[in-house]
């Protein structure tokens, strides 16, 4: 362990600034593609400062886009370490907050804090997060036999999980006749069309901590998917452990939802496109699903505003439509 | 809907009370938004009655085009620049005031600049009923308050 660190860390350093300045190029892209057409070189000198290209492009870039491709690049980066986290603690690599429910039940505690009248942030998140917890606990309790969380049952009492969740939204709904919900439909399909700079400081404030967190506890996730006594023999603690990053994972999921909506599938696509290509080690795999899930979250955006020929759609309707093909061929190998 | 306008010139069109004496000649069109829709953002488009109420009041409807409800994203809507901003809603009991807000926070934006977001009753705009002539007077008196003034 300690002989391969300057290795993990030269390679650490080496695939951290490979995504970055994969990142960067999306940001630029997401900044620059929309629905009003802008030049690269007017973007790009408005982005430095070099020329002023004009009251419109200047709002357009700095108050629409900007924000909008933060929000996108934080929310990607969450939910797919989000989905990293959840894959190697219930060790299963199907796992992930929206499909196994998670995000829907933050959605009904969002939806009730909209509801009860609270601000969006810290209110809703509150409620959010409060909703999320519960079902977390709910779906470790039935899916839980004799301490070992089974798989397929796991995966069904999550998909379940998220049917009751997603009845009891539309019930939410329907009965109410509150003006505030009215644009709750785009919600639901995870929409960022509505970023602004208050959104990336609350994201950042509590994702980029949360991140840093997961980062530190990268080893013990290594260490706890090789089994449950060698994880012991090696001083980790793994109620302690196990219960903190999955809280953590949860607040992360519960901000998210409350800011854009449960987006799916964004959790399952990257952790395993980055295990295919950088091997099963955490401590990697934590830094480069942060950058890349980033990476991922801007250009299903920038699909999102420019494929429809009039307005935008929800960003979610993407990823879901990448993800969830995605989910059913890894199911069928799998089962092999 | 969309022929002739013969509720129009059953009610006050032809009457020296009638609006178009004074909204007619105007000195320039003003260009405005007219918002159905909050999330997505939807307009109205020239197959509309709504647009032929714009035009008729003395505004040019920004959203002009074959489509008869286009959606728009906030960027196109600032990249248009409308002079007025006119919201109404299909969703009855809307938080109006929230969306009116939303707007102001684009202060380039010259509809913002001037304070010309208005917020106009829907049960008038929304349905092409006789008292759509009532609307017509309210448009035409918010897109050219400078005609009306001086009058009761």
């Amino acid at each position: 362990m300690i002989q391969n660190r300057p290795y993990i860390l030269h390679r650490l350093l080496r695939v951290s600034v490979l995504f970055l300045g994969v990142l960067m190029v999306a940001v630029f892209l997401g900044i620059s593609l929309g629905s009003t057409h802008i030049g690269f070189k007017d973007v790009f000198e408005s982005l430095t400062g070099t020329a002023d290209a004009g009251a419109t492009i200047q709002t357009i870039i700095w108050q629409i886009r900007v924000p909008r491709v933060l929000v996108a690049a934080l929310v990607g980066a969450a939910l797919s370490v989000g989905g990293l986290v959840f894959q190697a603690l219930l060790r299963n690599p199907l796992a992930e907050p929206y499909i196994l429910g998670i995000s829907s039940g933050s959605g009904i505690g969002a939806i009730l804090g909209i509801l009860a009248g609270l601000s969006r942030f810290p209110g809703v998140g509150i409620t959010a997060f409060a909703g999320s917890v519960a079902t977390l606990l709910l779906l470790l309790l039935m899916a839980s036999g004799q301490g070992m969380v089974r798989r397929n049952t796991l995966l069904l009492s999550g998909v379940m999980i998220n049917a009751f969740c997603g009845a009891l939204i539309m019930f939410l709904i329907s009965i109410t006749h509150d003006a505030r919900l009215h644009n709750i439909i785009f919600w639901l399909m995870g929409d960022l069309s509505t970023s602004s700079m208050k959104n990336v400081w609350v994201l950042g404030g509590i994702l980029l901590p949360s991140c840093a967190l997961i980062f530190l506890r990268s080893n013990a996730m290594n260490v706890l998917l090789m089994g449950k006594e060698v994880a012991h023999t090696m001083g980790i603690h793994i109620r302690w452990v196990t219960g903190e990053l999955l809280v953590v994972t949860s607040l992360m999921v519960s901000i998210t939802v409350s800011q854009c909506g449960p987006i799916g599938f964004v959790g399952l696509v990257i952790p395993h496109l980055m295990r295919l290509i950088l091997g099963p080690d955490h401590r990697i795999l934590v830094p480069s699903c942060i950058l890349s899930g980033g990476t991922y979250m801007i250009l299903c955006d920038v699909l999102a505003r420019t494929l429809p020929d009039q307005g935008e759609m929800p960003a979610g309707v993407i990823t879901a439509m990448i993800g969830a093909p995605l989910f059913i061929i890894l199911l069928k190998r799998s089962g092999r | 809907m969309r022929g002739k306008r013969p509720w129009i010139s059953s009610r006050r069109c032809a009457g020296e009370s009638g609006i178009f004496p004074r909204a007619f000649p105007v000195h320039h069109t003003v260009h405005c938004f007219f918002q159905i829709g909050i999330t997505p953002i939807i307009s109205v488009g020239s197959p509309t009655f709504i647009h032929e109420l714009i035009v008729l009041a003395g505004g040019e409807n920004v959203a002009r085009g074959p489509t008869a409800y286009p959606r728009f994203s906030q960027e196109q809507v600032v990249a248009l620049a409308p002079e007025v901003l006119i919201i109404t809603s299909m969703a009855r009991g809307g938080h109006f005031e929230e969306v009116k807000k939303s707007w102001e926070k684009w202060s380039d934006l010259p509809a913002v600049k001037n304070h010309r977001i208005l917020v106009v009753d829907s049960n008038l705009f929304d349905r092409a009923s006789p008292r759509i002539v009532d609307a017509l007077e309210t448009l035409a008196m918010k897109i050219h308050p400078e005609r009306f003034e001086g009058s009761p």
